[in-house]
C-alpha cells in the first residue's frame, strides 16, 4: 500500500574514507542514520568538534543581528511563504571558502564595540548638558562661584511644590531662582558654611544638589561645548553605522554561511551515532527499498572498499514511515502529518480520508465563485511569489478543494451567496421553500447526516479490513461487521418504514446484528455472567470503543456540515442585500463594488477557517477514532539540514 | 394590537441573539488577542501563524448575525412592517435568547482555549496545525445551537 517498504542498511568502511563518505551520504538524502544499539565493547565515533561550529554560528548570529536592520521588510503575505534557495553543494562550498569571514567579523565587531562606547559617551554628555542647561543664564565663571569664606554656594533642583518650604527658611539661606520648568525649579542657594544642619533640611525637602566640580567656564560656554561635542560624537556614530551598512551587503552570503555551518554542526552530531573501531567505521540506518538500486550504483561509482548489506527490519515499532501517494492525494498527507504518522505495520489512511475531507470541505465552503477565487488565488500566489516546488502541495491542497467547492456551489445554487442564481442547475436549493415540499434546509440536514452515516460505516469497515490484514478475522466479524449489520439494518428499517415487507427484512437484519454483538461483546470476560453482561453493555459503547451512543453522537456531529455551508451562503446573501440597498444610482455604482469586495473577502476568509477546522476535526475525531492509530515515526533521511536551502542533485 | 407586540418580541429576540453573541465574541477575541500580543513581543515572526488562531472566537458574532438575518427574512422585515402573532414573536424571542447564551459562553471559552493554543504555538512552532483544531472543539456547540436556532426559526415562522 502506500507506506514505502523500508530495509535496514548496514555499512562498513575504513576510517580513511569516512569524511568523504559521510558528506556523500548527506547529499544522497536516502539513508536515515540510526544510533547503533548493543555496542558492547565498541565505541561511538568520538572525533567530533561541535564547539567549533557553535562558536562560529554564534559569531555569524552576531553579525546577522547587526545587519538585520538594514534588510528590506517582507510584506504580510510573503511572510507566509517560506523562503527557499536552490544551490549546488559545490557552489555553496566555494562561496563559504571564498568568504573572508574572520576579517569581516573582526571589522564589524570592532565597529560595534566602538559605536557602543560612543553611544555611552553621548549618553553621559547629554546628562551633563541637561544638568547645566537650566543655569545658562548665570553669567559667572562656575569655579569662582563657591569661593567665599563664610558662605557655601550650591547648585541644584527642587520640586516646585517644595519651593515654598525652602522660602520658609529664609533666615538660614539665600535661594536664587535661576529657571524653572513644569516640575522643577533650578536654584542657587547660599548658606553659612558653619550651618551643618542645613543639609539635613535640604534632604528633607528632596533638594537635588548638582556637582559641577569637573566643569570650568561660564555655564553657557560649558553647555555649548557639550552640545558641539555631542554632535561630533553623533556624527562619528553615524559614520560607523554607514560603514556597517556598507558591509551589510554581505548579508545574503552570510546567511548561506550560517546555513552551511548549522548543517556542518548537524553532521558532526550525526557522526556520534556511528561506531568506530581502530580502523573501521560502522553505520546503521534505514533506506527505502526502491532507493537501494540507485544508491548502490552511486556508491560504486564514487568509492571502493565499502561493504554494505541489507536486512528486513526487525523492530517494527521503530521503523520510520514514509508515505507514498500519487499527485492528487499527496497534498492531503498534510492532515496525516498533523495527526501523527501511522506505524510501519499499519496502513496509510491518506487515500481513504482524501475523498471524505474533500466532500466535507466542499459542503462547508460550497460556493461557485468562492471556489473559483480559491483556485485562481492559489495559482496567482504560486506565480507571484515563485513558490518552491517543495511548498506547492499546500496550494494544490486548496486548489483541489476549490474545484469541488465550485461543483457543490453549482449543485446548491450558491454563487457568492445569491449574487448570481441558476436554480435549474441545483439539486438542493438551501434557501428555497415551496409549500408541500421539504425545505432545502431540511434536505441538506438529512444529506449531511447521510454523509455522516456513510463515513462511519466506511471507517468501521476500514477497521475490519485492518483486523483481517492482521489475521484477527474473528475480531473483525464480532466487533466491526456486527456493527455494520445492525447500523445499516436500523437505518434502512427507518427509511423503508412504510413498506411492510422490506421493513421486516431490515428489522431482522438489525436484530441479527444486535444478537451477534450481545453474544460476542463480552468474550474477553472469563465467567459466563461476565460475558453476558459485557455483551449487553457493549451495545452502549461503555466497555468497547463503539456503541449506539457514540454512533448516534458521531453521526449527529456531521450536522455541522449543514451549518457551515449555510452560514457561508447566508453571509454572502447578507452582503449582497446590503449592497443592493444602495440602488443603481451614482452612489450605488461607487459603493457597491467596495461593499462586495470587502464583504465577500471577509466571508471567504471566515469560510476557509471554518471549512478547514471543522472537517479536520470530523476526520480526526469521528473518522480516525474508528480505525486509526498513530505513533509512527516519520522517515527523515540524513541530508543537508536547512529550512531555506535546497541542495540540487548533481 | 397583539400583532404589534408580536413584532416587538421578534425584534427583542433578534437583539438578544446579536448582542449576546457579539459580547461573547468580543470577550473571546479579547482574551486571545492579549495572549497573541504577549507572544509577539518575544516572537514577532509568528504573526502569520497566530493570526488565524486569534481570530477563531470571532465566528460566534457572525453566527448571531446569521440568525438575526434569518429571523428578519422569515418574518419579512425587509418588505416593510410585518404583522406577527404575539405567540410567534415570543417563540422567536426565546430562540434568540437561548442561542445567544450558547454563543456568549462558547465564545468566551473558545477565547481561553485559543490563548492556550497560542501558547502551544509559541513554544512549538511546528504544532500550529494541531493547535488550530483545539479551539474548534469548543466551537461545535456554537455551530449546533446555530443549526437548532435556524431550524426552529424556520418551523415557527412556517405559517407566516
Amino acid at each position: 500500500m502506500a507506506i514505502d517498504k523500508v530495509k535496514e542498511i548496514n555499512i562498513f568502511l575504513t576510517k580513511k574514507n569516512f569524511n568523504d563518505f559521510f558528506t556523500f551520504l548527506k547529499l544522497q538524502e536516502k539513508v536515515e542514520i540510526e544510533e547503533v544499539k548493543d555496542v558492547e565493547g565498541l565505541d561511538f565515533f568520538k572525533d567530533v568538534n561541535i564547539e567549533k561550529y557553535d562558536k562560529i554560528i554564534n559569531e555569524i548570529d552576531f553579525l546577522l543581528n547587526q545587519f538585520n536592520k538594514f534588510e528590506k521588510k517582507k510584506n504580510f503575505i510573503a511572510d507566509f511563504i517560506p523562503e527557499r534557495l536552490n544551490i549546488e553543494y559545490k557552489n555553496l562550498e566555494t562561496i563559504v571558502n571564498k568568504f573572508d569571514f574572520d576579517s569581516l567579523y573582526k571589522k564589524v565587531f570592532g565597529l560595534v564595540r566602538k559605536n557602543e562606547k560612543i553611544t555611552d559617551d553621548i549618553k553621559s554628555l547629554k546628562k551633563d548638558a541637561d544638568k547645566i542647561k537650566p543655569f545658562i543664564s548665570v553669567g559667572y565663571e562656575i569655579k569662582k562661584i563657591d569661593t567665599l569664606k563664610k558662605l557655601k554656594v550650591i547648585f541644584g533642583s527642587l520640586k516646585k511644590s517644595n519651593y515654598q518650604k525652602l522660602l520658609n527658611e529664609k533666615e538660614r539661606c539665600e535661594p536664587i531662582l535661576i529657571s524653572e520648568d513644569e516640575i522643577n525649579c533650578y536654584l542657587i542657594i547660599a548658606f553659612l558654611r558653619e550651618d551643618k544642619s542645613f543639609y539635613e533640611l535640604l534632604k528633607n525637602i528632596d533638594f537635588n544638589e548638582y556637582d559641577f566640580k569637573d566643569f570650568s567656564g561660564k555655564p553657557k560656554t560649558i553647555y555649548e561645548n557639550l552640545i558641539s561635542k555631542i554632535d561630533e560624537l553623533q556624527k562619528m556614530s553615524d559614520d560607523i553605522e554607514t560603514e556597517i551598512k556598507k558591509v551589510s551587503k554581505n548579508l545574503d552570503n552570510l546567511k548561506l554561511l550560517k546555513d552551511y555551518y548549522v548543517d556542518k554542526k548537524n553532521e558532526e552530531e550525526t557522526k556520534q551515532k556511528v561506531i568506530e573501531s581502530k580502523y573501521l567505521i560502522f553505520i546503521k540506518g534505514y533506506i527505502k527499498e526502491k532507493d537501494i538500486k540507485i544508491f548502490e550504483q552511486k556508491v560504486k561509482e564514487n568509492f571502493d572498499k565499502i561493504y554494505i548489506f541489507y536486512e528486513e527490519p526487525k523492530d517494527l515499532e521503530n521503523v520510520p514511515v514514509s508515505l507514498n501517494n500519487n499527485k492528487f492525494v499527496k497534498p492531503f498527507e498534510m492532515l496525516v502529518n498533523m495527526y501523527g504518522y501511522p506505524k510501519y505495520s499499519d496502513f496509510d489512511p491518506t487515500p481513504f480520508l482524501t475523498p471524505f475531507f474533500i466532500l466535507f470541505f466542499s459542503l462547508c465552503f460550497g460556493d461557485v465563485i468562492y471556489g473559483l477565487i480559491l483556485i485562481f488565488g492559489c495559482m496567482l500566489l504560486i506565480n507571484i511569489f515563485n513558490v518552491h516546488e517543495k511548498d506547492r502541495n499546500f496550494f494544490y491542497f486548496f486548489m483541489i478543494l476549490g474545484v469541488f467547492s465550485s461543483i457543490v456551489g453549482v449543485l446548491t445554487n450558491s454563487w457568492a451567496g445569491d449574487l448570481l442564481s441558476f436554480p435549474n442547475l441545483a439539486i438542493i436549493n438551501l434557501l428555497e421553500e415551496k409549500p408541500g415540499e421539504t425545505p432545502g434546509l431540511i434536505k441538506m440536514l438529512i444529506f449531511s447526516l447521510a454523509v455522516g452515516f456513510v463515513t462511519q460505516i466506511f471507517a468501521i469497515l476500514l477497521k475490519a479490513f485492518d483486523n483481517i490484514r492482521k489475521k484477527k478475522i474473528l475480531d473483525a466479524i464480532f466487533d466491526q461487521i456486527s456493527w455494520v449489520i445492525s447500523l445499516v439494518g436500523i437505518v434502512l428499517y427507518i427509511v423503508f418504514m412504510n413498506n411492510p415487507f422490506l421493513s421486516k427484512v431490515f428489522l431482522y437484519i438489525f436484530l441479527s446484528g444486535i444478537i451477534l454483538i450481545v453474544l460476542t461483546g463480552g468474550r474477553s470476560s472469563k465467567s459466563i455472567i461476565g460475558k453476558l453482561i459485557g455483551g449487553v453493555v457493549s451495545l452502549y459503547g461503555i466497555v468497547s470503543s463503539y456503541g449506539f451512543s457514540s454512533a448516534l453522537g458521531d453521526i449527529l456531529s456531521y450536522s455541522r456540515l449543514l451549518a457551515l455551508g449555510f452560514s457561508t451562503t447566508v453571509l454572502g446573501v447578507i452582503i449582497n442585500t446590503i449592497a443592493r440597498m444602495f440602488g443603481t444610482g451614482v452612489i450605488g455604482i461607487l459603493i457597491i463594488p467596495l461593499i462586495l469586495l470587502a464583504g465577500h473577502g471577509l466571508n471567504i476568509f471566515m469560510g476557509l477557517l471554518g471549512s478547514f477546522v471543522h472537517p479536520t476535526r470530523l476526520i480526526f475525531l469521528e473518522f480516525f477514532g474508528r480505525f486509526y492509530e498513530n505513533g509512527g515515526k516519520k522517515f527523515s533521511p540524513f541530508k543537508f539540514k536547512s529550512e531555506r536551502i535546497v541542495i540540487k542533485n548533481q | 394590537m397583539s400583532e404589534v407586540y408580536g413584532l416587538v418580541f421578534a425584534i427583542l429576540g433578534m437583539a438578544a441573539v446579536i448582542s449576546l453573541s457579539g459580547i461573547g465574541s468580543s470577550i473571546g477575541i479579547g482574551i486571545s488577542t492579549m495572549q497573541t500580543a504577549g507572544v509577539l513581543s518575544e516572537k514577532p515572526h509568528l504573526y502569520g501563524k497566530l493570526f488565524v488562531i486569534t481570530a477563531l472566537p470571532g465566528t460566534q458574532g457572525f453566527y448571531g448575525f446569521i440568525e438575526l438575518f434569518w429571523i428578519a427574512t422569515r418574518i419579512g422585515l425587509f418588505g416593510g412592517i410585518p404583522k406577527i402573532p404575539v405567540n410567534t414573536g415570543m417563540q422567536l424571542f426565546f430562540i434568540g435568547l437561548g442561542m445567544g447564551f450558547v454563543e456568549l459562553i462558547s465564545a468566551v471559552w473558545q477565547g481561553k482555549v485559543s490563548a492556550a493554543a497560542i501558547n502551544l504555538v509559541s513554544e512549538k512552532e511546528e504544532e500550529s496545525g494541531r493547535a488550530i483544531i483545539l479551539p474548534g472543539l469548543v466551537e461545535i456547540y456554537a455551530v449546533i445551537s446555530l443549526i437548532a436556532a435556524i431550524l426552529v426559526t424556520s418551523f415557527v415562522t412556517a405559517g407566516l
